[in-house]
Parts: structure tokens; sequence; C-alpha cells
């Protein structure tokens, strides 16, 4: 399967399958590693900060369960970040497309409460994908016909709906009974907790069923990677966009769709949360997600059956470090900041060493 | 070898120097000496190690084993820098100017001992270097930019730079694969004077033609190993090129079985072209810095018909209208803003209009291409060698099965493919470039002649290949002619353009100045048209 280990095998006494381990996660270790070293600054053991980690990462099912939620939704904006990444495109606006998305499903569970079941969830999905993708199809519109970068043009698209989303949230459909910005609670005919079986492994944890909607869609956008014409052209286009327009690939086309797609597959974290979880929209819900998820895509060098395992453990992270701040008098749950920087530096590193030591030599992708 | 050509202490001494680039030895234990005042050719196919040894000579790369002796005094080189002060130059295959500084600043711009905030356009400076300039016969434009010169001057001040640092040993790169064949000439006399000025010259080339002419001695590479060093009165080119290849080459030109019949395959007729819409992107990605600006300077105005069975030489500088003429030929759409449609222009192709045509519906036609710049437009380097066998050839129906692109069925084909094209490894899941320059390009034309094309746009299909494999490519066109496809052949090579061609037309400055036909084939006379010194 992957040629580098043929290779690997002839010159070197340790087996292949450690190596090929050690290509792909030592950044992530290494990242974890120096993080845990800075506690020592504020003179906290770091094996005990990575034990409470663990502990609340791992600690109950419930613990799980919030672990196995934040998982769905970096799931979906790895995979966002990913296959615009495979497109050639630098997608930093996830969190502005799953923001929009989530508020295009409560608008419209707002406006039309009376659909019956199963059309209501039909609806809401297609809302809630098309705002995502929309939100999406800007900048990939802009970048392909206007030259605007998309980095810049998704960053200011994240502020943009953080705006909108804020005064529809609290002027216009706020939950009447929370002081908290929230909006009110959509029927249960658009929500699918009193069917869902994964959360019922997970009691009272927000772990729903978009958990196996998202590993759904990382196995098919792996196989749409390595088996569909439209793949391999996207693939093609992100690569090396000179020699795909020798080959008649419509570049500018591509780039449309993989942003499109992009949006779609962020909007699946809105989905988690407003669809699976909580029924609403509570502002700062996604605690940046979006960004979260462009750590998760690097991790994986993209590739999507990667970011399941680089999500999971990032969402483990994350709900680890969300102890902290009751278990230790010095660190707060901001330190799942500091870890997330940490392993972005470390997967650079872990680049480079791929590069000194591997040269000449494409293992998987 | 200890034998009586080796001076009693030679200037370079080399012993046992090996390379390894991840599992692949780049070098193996490779030894030979260079002697001081002389002419030293290195020769050998694509990826046998010549320029991989230099660039351990260098200071690009470290070797992972053995010694290098300078003056019998072993010497660590581990950068370029370290390599100056052994007096070691390197002129490139791609020169290293600035093309928006004049020649007298770019030489100016490297000096020895230089303060960041020294005035550097100082007077005795300029002296020194005008000097030197007429010790070694070499006339400069002086306050030319260098993008408003030609190659050959662009290579005469890269080597006053040289020149200026005293360097005593210069390298050369490929240094005649971009000059035509007068500046060619020039620049082996330039040689000999630099010999006889005391230099020592290492010479990596291609052209045994060359090396006959102006080595001494020529050291021979073949697969990361060093085959021997003689001199070259001792060999005659065949035998070069049998050491090299390893078996025995043909050299004789292409004998011809079959004339073009008379259906016109392609014409381009009225095509006038405004200034280049493409420039900085596509087409120009790849050539030399400053090119495109010049190209930006004149119109285009293309004019021809290709017959059936004909291969059509075109001739020319590089940045002459070449890249565009392919790239309206590939996507005629992007240039309809450029285009003057008063002039009834036509473009067609087997009797079908493409004037109008998107690129896609042009790739679906029989139409071949070996693109310009085989990594830039011909392919994608990360992935992987049967990923690309399809690439351009995408959407054709056999490589799906039930839809889904069946990667089983494409990596048997390519492979049976590659292995009748003689590509090495003969593996076809590495990536793409960690193949060798010719083993690339062999890929590229197994590629493009597997669907039978009708039309083949063959642009340089030889550049930077070995001889084994300049063979090979000219036989496969040669086939695909007689079987009755026409070929636009755009080479910079002239050789190869009268070896092939059944006519050959001339591009200056965007347009086509002068025509011939096989019997009138002059290689200086063409070389006159493509320099513009005769009209």
């Amino acid at each position: 399967m992957n040629p580098s280990n043929l290779f690997l095998k002839k010159t070197s006494h340790i087996s292949s399958s450690f190596l090929y381990f050690l290509r792909t996660s030592s950044g992530f270790f290494i990242g974890l590693f120096f993080a845990l070293l800075l506690t020592l600054i504020v003179g906290e053991n770091p094996v005990h900060i990575f034990l409470i980690i663990m502990k609340s990462a791992f600690g109950s099912a419930y613990d799980l369960g919030l672990t196995l939620f934040y998982t769905t939704s970096l799931i979906f904006t790895g995979l966002s970040v990913a296959i615009a990444f495979r497109g050639g495109l630098f997608n930093i606006g996830a969190e502005g497309q799953l923001t929009m998305s989530a508020l295009g499903m409560v608008g419209f569970a707002y406006l039309f409460p009376e659909i019956p079941r199963p059309f209501s969830y039909v609806a809401i999905f297609l809302v809630g994908s098309l705002c995502g993708a929309v939100w999406a199809f800007i900048p990939g519109y802009l970048k392909a016909f206007r030259d605007s970068h998309e980095v810049i043009v998704t960053m200011m698209l994240n502020f943009v709906a953080a705006g909108i989303s804020s005064y529809v949230i609290v002027n216009v459909i706020p939950n009447q009974q929370s002081q908290n910005p929230e909006s009110f609670i959509i029927s249960d005919s658009f929500r699918t907790n009193h069917f869902d079986f994964i959360n019922t492994l997970f009691p009272d944890s927000p772990a729903n069923l978009f958990l196996l909607l998202a590993i759904f869609t990382a196995i098919m956008l792996y196989l749409f990677f390595e088996k569909t014409l439209l793949g391999y052209e996207l693939k093609v286009s992100g690569e090396n966009p000179l020699a795909a327009e020798r080959a008649g690939i419509p570049v500018k086309k591509m780039m449309i769709i993989a942003m499109v797609l992009s949006g779609l597959f962020a909007s699946g974290s809105g989905m988690n949360e407003v669809m699976g979880f909580s029924g609403q929209f509570k502002m700062g819900f996604s605690p940046e997600f979006g960004f979260i998820g462009i750590a998760v895509a690097l991790m994986s060098n993209n590739n999507p059956l990667g970011i399941m395992v680089s999500a999971f453990l990032m969402g483990a992270l994350h709900k680890g470090a969300s102890d902290l701040d009751f278990e230790t008098e010095t660190i707060t749950r901001d330190f799942s900041k500091i870890l997330q920087a940490m392993i972005i530096f470390g997967v650079g590193f872990q680049y480079y060493l791929n590069k000194k030591f591997f040269r000449g030599e494409n293992g998987s992708h | 070898m200890a034998s009586s050509f080796v001076q009693k202490k030679p200037l370079i001494e080399l012993k046992q120097v090996s390379k390894k680039f991840g599992t692949r030895w780049a070098n193996e234990e490779v030894s030979f000496v260079v002697n001081k005042g002389q002419i030293h050719g290195l020769i050998g196919e694509n990826g046998a190690g010549k320029s991989t040894i230099m660039k351990i000579l260098f200071g690009l790369y470290q070797a992972d084993q053995g010694d290098i002796f300078i003056n019998s005094a072993k010497v660590n080189i581990r950068s370029p820098l370290d390599a100056f002060k052994h007096k070691i130059g390197m002129v490139h295959q791609h020169f290293m100017l600035s093309p928006a500084h004049t020649a007298l600043e770019n030489i100016l711009l490297i000096q020895d001992h230089q303060r960041p905030f020294e005035i550097y356009s100082q007077a005795t400076k300029i002296e020194k270097i005008k000097a030197k300039a007429k010790e070694f016969n070499f006339e400069i434009p002086w306050n030319k930019k260098v993008s408003e010169l030609p190659v050959g001057i662009q290579q005469r001040i890269e080597i006053l730079k040289l020149l200026n640092l005293e360097h005593e040993i210069l390298i050369f790169d490929e240094p005649t694969a971009v000059l035509t064949p007068l500046e060619i000439e020039e620049f082996l006399n330039q040689l000999q004077q630099l010999k006889q000025k005391g230099k020592t010259i290492i010479l990596i080339t291609h052209k045994l033609k060359e090396v006959k002419k102006v080595c001494d001695l020529v050291t021979v590479f073949k697969k990361g190993r060093c085959l021997g060093t003689f001199p070259t009165e001792s060999l005659s080119e065949a035998q070069m090129a049998e050491l090299m290849v390893g078996r025995h080459v043909a050299f004789q030109k292409r004998n011809f079985r079959k004339f073009p019949s008379a259906n016109i395959l392609l014409r381009l007729k009225n095509i006038l072209l405004k200034k280049n819409p493409t420039s900085g992107s596509s087409s120009n990605a790849f050539t030399n810095e400053g090119k495109t600006e010049k190209e930006n300077k004149f119109h285009f105005n293309f004019n021809f018909d290709l017959l059936q069975g004909e291969i059509l030489g075109i001739a020319g500088i590089e940045g002459n209208g070449q890249n565009e003429l392919i790239d309206f030929l590939l996507n005629p759409t992007k240039y309809k803003r450029y285009l003057d449609s008063s002039q009834a222009p036509e473009y067609q192709l087997t009797g079908d209009s493409f004037l109008t045509k998107s690129s896609q519906k042009i790739r679906e036609k029989a139409l071949a291409i070996f693109p310009e710049d085989r990594l830039h437009l011909g392919s994608i380097p990360s992935m992987r060698a049967f990923e690309n066998f399809i690439l351009g050839y995408q959407r054709k129906r056999s490589w799906q099965q039930g839809g889904l692109l069946s990667w089983k069925k494409i990596k048997e084909i390519s492979q049976e493919r590659f292995n009748t094209f003689q590509v090495e490894p003969k593996i076809n899941n590495l990536s793409f470039n960690s193949y060798s320059g010719g083993n690339q390009q062999k890929m590229v034309v197994a590629r493009e002649l597997f669907h039978s094309p009708d039309f083949i746009l063959a642009a340089h299909p030889t550049r930077g290949v070995d001889i084994g494999a300049i063979e090979l490519i000219h036989e496969q066109l040669i086939q695909a002619q007689e079987r009755g496809a026409g070929i636009l052949l755009i080479s910079s090579e002239l050789d190869e353009l009268t070896k092939l061609s059944d006519r050959i037309l001339v591009i200056r400055e965007g347009k086509f100045v002068k025509s011939f036909i096989r019997s009138e084939f002059d290689e200086c006379e063409i070389g006159e048209y493509m320099l513009g010194t005769k009209e």
C-alpha cells in the first residue's frame, strides 16, 4: 500500500509501521510534551496535569460523551479545511460557515415551525447545508473570478457572520426564558435527540448521532479523493493549477466546488449543536471549532481518515483542559489554546523532520 | 588511475565520494582528478550523477562519504561560500542575474569583502571589471539592462562575475543548452581563451560534439558511478555515447520513408494577437525573469498550415512567441479579447473550427502535448507516476469502472506502457518528481502517445534529456508521423529540428520570419534568422 514502506524495509531494521507512526503523529506528541513542560513555569507537575487532562477527557461515560461531541464538530471543520487545502485554498472561514449554518437552521425553524416529520428533518438539513455552502461560495467565487485572496475574504466573512448572528439572536429570535444570549429553542420536529441511540450510550452528555454522520462523511471524502474523477481533478488543480489547465480541467470551477464543499462540511458542526444537541443557537457555542479544524487538518496532512483520529485527539485535549480550572489553582481551561498552539508547532516540526529524514519518498497521502 | 595524462600534482582530486538521496545512491565511490589549466568534460545520462558531484564540489550538497583534495590538501566544502574561498565558481543552467539591473551593476553587486553600506559603484571597481573584461576579450554592453540582453551575453556576464572574484576553477552546468549555434561557437572559443589564461574548467554537457572540440579530458558517468577519465583524443563521439548508454547508439539522420500527404491537419490563418494576456501566469511562469517584459513588447501573428504526416519545426530563441503559440492552440478562448477579429482569423484542426472552443473540448480531440515545461505544465510532481498517467485524459471512460476510477487498471496499463518506454526505476508508484528528468519526459511522452493522437504538439521534447532517451523519443515521433499524425515540433535545438523536420519555420518577435524546406536546411542561416541578423 505504502511504497515508502517497501524502501524502509530494505534499509532499516526498525519496523516500518513504527516509522510510519512516527512520521504521521510525532508532531502531536512533541507539541503535547512541550506544552506540558510549560506548566513547570507556574510550578505544576506536568505528569499531574497530563493525568488531569486524561481523566477529564475519558474519566466517565459523560466525559467521553463530551469528548466525542467535540470530536464530531472537529471532524466536520477538519474536513472542511482539508478539502479546501486539497483544492489549493486555505479556508480560514469554517467558523463563519458553521455560524451561518446554525443561524440559518434556527431562523428556518422560527419561520416554519409547523413542517411535519420527516420533511422537517430534510428541510432543516438542506437549509443548514445551504447556508454554510453559500457562505463559502462567496470567497470561492471572489477567488476564482476576482482574484481576491480567500484568506482575507473568509476571515472577514467570519466577522460578518459573527455580527449578523449576534444581532439576530439577541434582537430577533431570543430565548425569552433566559438571560443568556441565545436563541429560542426550535421545535422537537427539527431535533434528533428523541431517537438518538448514540446519546443513550453517553447519558446526559451532548454526544449525538451526528458523530456517525461525521465518520460517514470522512469516509466518503476519502473515497471521493481516491476513487472519483471529480476528486482527482480537484486534487490536480489544487496541486498544480497550470498543469490542470493544460489537462482541460476548469480550474476556476474547481476552486468554487472546493469551497462550496468546504462550507458544506463546516455546516455539520452547526448541525451537531443545533439539531443534535441544544436545539438553539447559543452565542459562543463553538469554541472556535473552525480554527481548531485547521490544526486537525494539518495534523493529518489533510487525509480524511487521519482527520478522524486527529479530531478525536484534539477533542480530548479540549475537553481535558476544561477541568484544569478547578483541579489546579494556576492553570485555566485556556491551557487548551496553548496545547493547540504547541501542537501546531509540533506538526510543523514533524513536516521538517519528515523532509529531512525521508527525502525523496512520498508516503501515502 | 595513475595514467600518463594525469599531472603529478592535480588541482582537484575526488576520492571515493558518495552521496545518498533517501535510499538511492546519486554518487557511489566517485573518484577522479582534474588537472590544472585544462578543460575537463563530464558526460553521462540524466541522473548519472554528474551534476550531483559538481554540486558537492561547489558546496550545495555535502558528501556522505569520501574526500576532496584541492592542491593535495584535504578540504571540507560545506557551502558555496566555502567553495568561493577555494576559488571555485559555478555557472548554473539558470542564470543568477537580476534582470532589472544593468550588466555592470550585476557584476558590481557581487564583490569580495563587501560591507553592507559601501557604495557599490566605485570608479576603481568599475575600472577593474572593465580591465578584466578586456583581458579575456569579453565584449559586454555595460549599461544595458540584463533583461534586454540575449542569453549569450547574459552568460558572459555570469562568467565575468566569477572571473572578477578571481576564481580559478569554473564549473559550467549545461552551458550551451540555451544558446544558438553562433553563440555556442563564440562560447567555446571563450572557453579556450580562459584555458590559455590558466583557468581550470569543468564542463557538464550532453553535447558530445562540444566535448570533442574543447575538452582535454573527459570523465564518463553511469548510474551514479564514474566509469573513468579518458583523454578526449582517445575516444570518438560514438564511443563516448556507447560508454554512457552502455550500448551502441545510432547517430544517423532520419531517413524518410513517407512524405506528408496533401491534407491539411491544422490551419492557423490571420491569428493576430495583441499584447500577451498571460504574462506573469501560465506560459511564463518558468521562463527566466525579464523575458516576460520582453514578450510584452510585441504582437503576435501566427499563420501556417500543418499537413497530415508532416513534422513542422518551429525554430526560435526562447521567448519569441513559442509559448503563446502553444497556449493559443490549447486554449484559444483565453485570447479572445486580444484577437484581432477584423482579419477573419481561422483556427482549424482536422476540419473543425476551434477558435471558440474551450480547452476541455480541445483536449478531447486526438491531440497530444509534450509541454514546454514538464514539471509545471505537464505533471503533478507530488503525485505518483501512475496517477500522472491519466492527467489530461482523466475523463476517458476506459479508466473507469462503475463510475469510479479504477486505479488497478490504470496501474497495470501505465506500468506496461512505462516498460515499453524504458522508464527507470521500473515501478510506477513513486512520486513523479523522484524520477530523473529524462525519465519524467519519457513518462510524459508515453502518456501522450498512448491514445494514438492525430496531432502532436511537441514543445522541446528532449530538453534536458540524455542521449538514450532522445533516441527513443525521436523514434516515437517518427513512428507517429509514419502513422499519419501531424507534428508541430517546437525546439531551440537546431540539431533536433534539422534531424526531424520536413519544414522549418523561424519565429522571431512573435512572427514567422522565414520558412525552410528540408533541402534548404542550413543551421547557420537558420541561426541568423533566429537572432535577427538576417531579415
